[in-house]
């Protein structure tokens, strides 16, 4: 069995926003308080090492809503398992942002 | 905000992703750039509700989030294709390095009029025959001052090897303009003191008066009278009297001892005792035959009969200009660089890849704009390091520019021919990877030095630990294809 990426708080944080349904970059930015410039790197990171995957929304569906199509990261297979180990590890992390909290856009 | 500095705001924000894109590469840099936007779209939505200008302070705040992003996915692109070179190593980051070099000095001497006024010597030419005068006991005539009183006696004798004499002096004297008191750094000076020099005219003229003449400095006239061309004839009151505002001196003019931001011009018999001051004087055909190396020196005798021996120092050699000072650093510097680097050309080993004619041009054409542009930042930064700060004429600056220049053309030859010398003959950029090869017992009978290598899986350089009869230049080895595979992750 592949070792789990053993994750930062921030990045836990990240990939926690993720699936509580905050899919693109902004949303887990805005939600969490952190800078853009430790979301997106951090973002990068855990698309690098497959936690995430990322794809572009339709453009039919940013051209209805007069704006540019969004990037939106989903959680993959194996972020799910590390994000459990991240729960276990930090306990009030689901406190914090409760699954599904967020409305999938 | 108005729409112009919404505009501008805008154009910054997209500037800098623009800018922060370059470091993505290449095949992810328009999925990043479109991220990125979309991103920023969503971030001044959001702050729609805020005041205009936090709203675009918070843009500009997101963007410059993009840097550690970029940084992180070239990181991880990198770590993907270890084969990449890094940009750092590219010809062309190294030219665009020196050309933002070069952009910055001459913003620095666009932005300084000192500096300005430098670059412009046609402005300012020491009249022929023109000399400092000092007493030859002292080493150094610019700190020889002279007493008003010598200077009377001086000018009221018979001169032989002088044409004309004229004296001046630096004082602090206030200006009082009826609202308020300036201390203004004056040159008092005899009356004849403009029309020896020479010296041109922004506006007005400095013919000898009887009256009391201010000649303003051009940055005093713009600072003070907001560049009003009627002052001229005006009186005002600087010191203990009424003076009447005669000229204009342009800024790149004044080449003697000490700075001032105004001049006042007296007849010789006002002129007060008191602190010494400087002597500058007109040679005749007598007094320019004794002028060996710029410098002559002339019997004088005071009243009692004593010899008191002047020097005559000529202004020619302090009015060397920028570019003069320039061309003889540069070309010292070329002439010393031999001994602090080899300039002999690399060899190139045997081998059965043979570089094209136009591949072999490249690296000429890069030591070319790479020597240019260095010969632009020689030129440059030693006039803004010299000159930019400076309030006037300072004879030790030509000096000053010429050292500078030369230790900086050391150091920029020296870099310039080293980093050619490391450069891949084939994609220019910077062999890395350096290892130590053979052993220094067998440094006659084998291969000892240092092995450097292309990223780009081109070329590898071997550089002697010991220059040998049979290998004494860094020698340079063509990789042909079958190398490919270790290079092509």
């Amino acid at each position: 069995m592949a070792q789990e990426t053993r994750l930062s708080h921030t990045a836990a944080m990240i990939l926690q926003a993720i699936d509580a349904g905050f899919v693109y970059g902004f949303s887990v930015m805005e939600t969490l308080g952190l800078p853009s410039g430790t979301v997106y790197p951090a973002l990068r990171r855990l698309e690098r090492d497959a936690l995430i995957s990322s794809q572009w929304e339709k453009q039919s569906i940013a051209d209805a809503e007069l704006r540019p199509p969004r990037k939106y990261y989903q959680i993959t297979p194996t972020g799910n398992s590390t994000l459990e180990a991240a729960r276990r590890r930090y306990p009030l992390l689901e406190r914090l942002l409760p699954a599904e909290e967020a409305e999938r856009v | 905000m108005k729409p112009a500095g919404m505009l501008l705001a805008n154009a910054v924000q997209c500037a800098l992703l623009e800018a922060f894109s370059l470091l993505v590469p290449a095949s992810g840099r328009c999925e990043w750039r479109s991220e990125w936007r979309a991103e920023l779209w969503q971030v001044r939505r959001c702050a729609g509700c805020s005041t205009d200008w936090k709203a675009e302070f918070e843009a500009v705040y997101f963007c410059i989030g993009a840097l550690p992003d970029a940084i992180e996915v070239r990181c991880i692109a990198r770590a993907a294709h270890p084969g990449s070179a890094p940009i750092h190593r590219s010809a062309v980051f190294c030219l665009l390095i020196l050309a933002l070099i070069l952009a910055c000095g001459w913003a620095i001497a666009l932005r300084s009029p000192a500096v300005i006024a430098e670059l412009h010597p046609a402005r300012y030419t020491a009249r022929e025959g023109l000399v400092s005068v000092s007493v030859a006991r002292a080493a150094n005539n610019e700190v020889s001052l002279i007493s008003v009183e010598e200077y009377r006696r001086w000018a009221g004798s018979k001169q032989r090897f002088f044409n004309d004499i004229s004296f001046y002096r630096m004082e602090r004297l206030i200006w009082d303009d009826g609202r308020q008191k300036t201390a203004l750094s004056v040159g008092r000076g005899s009356a004849n003191l403009f029309t020896l020099l020479g010296l041109p005219m922004e506006i007005g003229s400095a013919e000898p008066s009887a009256d009391p003449q201010l000649v303003l400095s051009d940055a005093l006239w713009r600072r003070d009278f907001a560049a009003d061309s009627r002052i001229l004839g005006r009186r005002i009151k600087v010191g203990s009297g009424l003076v009447r505002v005669t000229a204009v001196l342009p800024d790149d003019c004044w080449r003697l001892p000490d700075a001032a931001e105004a001049w006042l011009i007296e007849p010789d018999n006002r002129l007060e005792a008191g602190a010494p001051g400087h002597v500058v004087a007109l040679l005749t055909p007598a007094g320019w035959q004794m002028m060996q190396n710029n410098r002559a020196y002339i019997p004088s005798f005071d009243a009692k009969s004593n010899n008191r021996g002047l020097l005559a120092v000529s202004f020619v050699n302090r009015t060397i200009g920028p570019w003069g000072a320039y061309c003889i650093s540069i070309l010292s510097a070329l002439l010393v660089l031999p001994a602090i680097t080899s300039v002999s050309r690399s060899d190139k080993a045997s081998s059965t890849v043979k570089p094209s004619c136009a591949q072999l041009a490249v690296p000429g054409l890069f030591f070319s704009a790479k020597l240019a542009l260095l010969l632009g930042i020689l030129f440059i930064l030693p006039i803004d390091l010299v000159y930019a700060n400076s309030k006037g004429y300072d004879s030790g600056a030509p000096c000053a520019q010429l050292l500078f220049t030369l230790i900086f053309g050391l150091l920029g030859f020296w870099w310039g021919v080293d980093d050619q010398r490391k450069r891949c003959p084939i994609c220019l950029r910077r062999v890395t990877h350096p290892a130590r090869v053979g052993i220094a017992s067998r440094t006659f009978l084998a291969m000892n030095g240092t092995e450097l290598m292309c990223t780009g899986g081109h070329t590898l350089l071997y550089i002697p630990a010991v220059p040998t009869s049979w290998f004494y230049a860094p020698r340079w080895v063509y990789l042909d294809h079958s190398w490919r595979f270790l290079f092509d992750a």
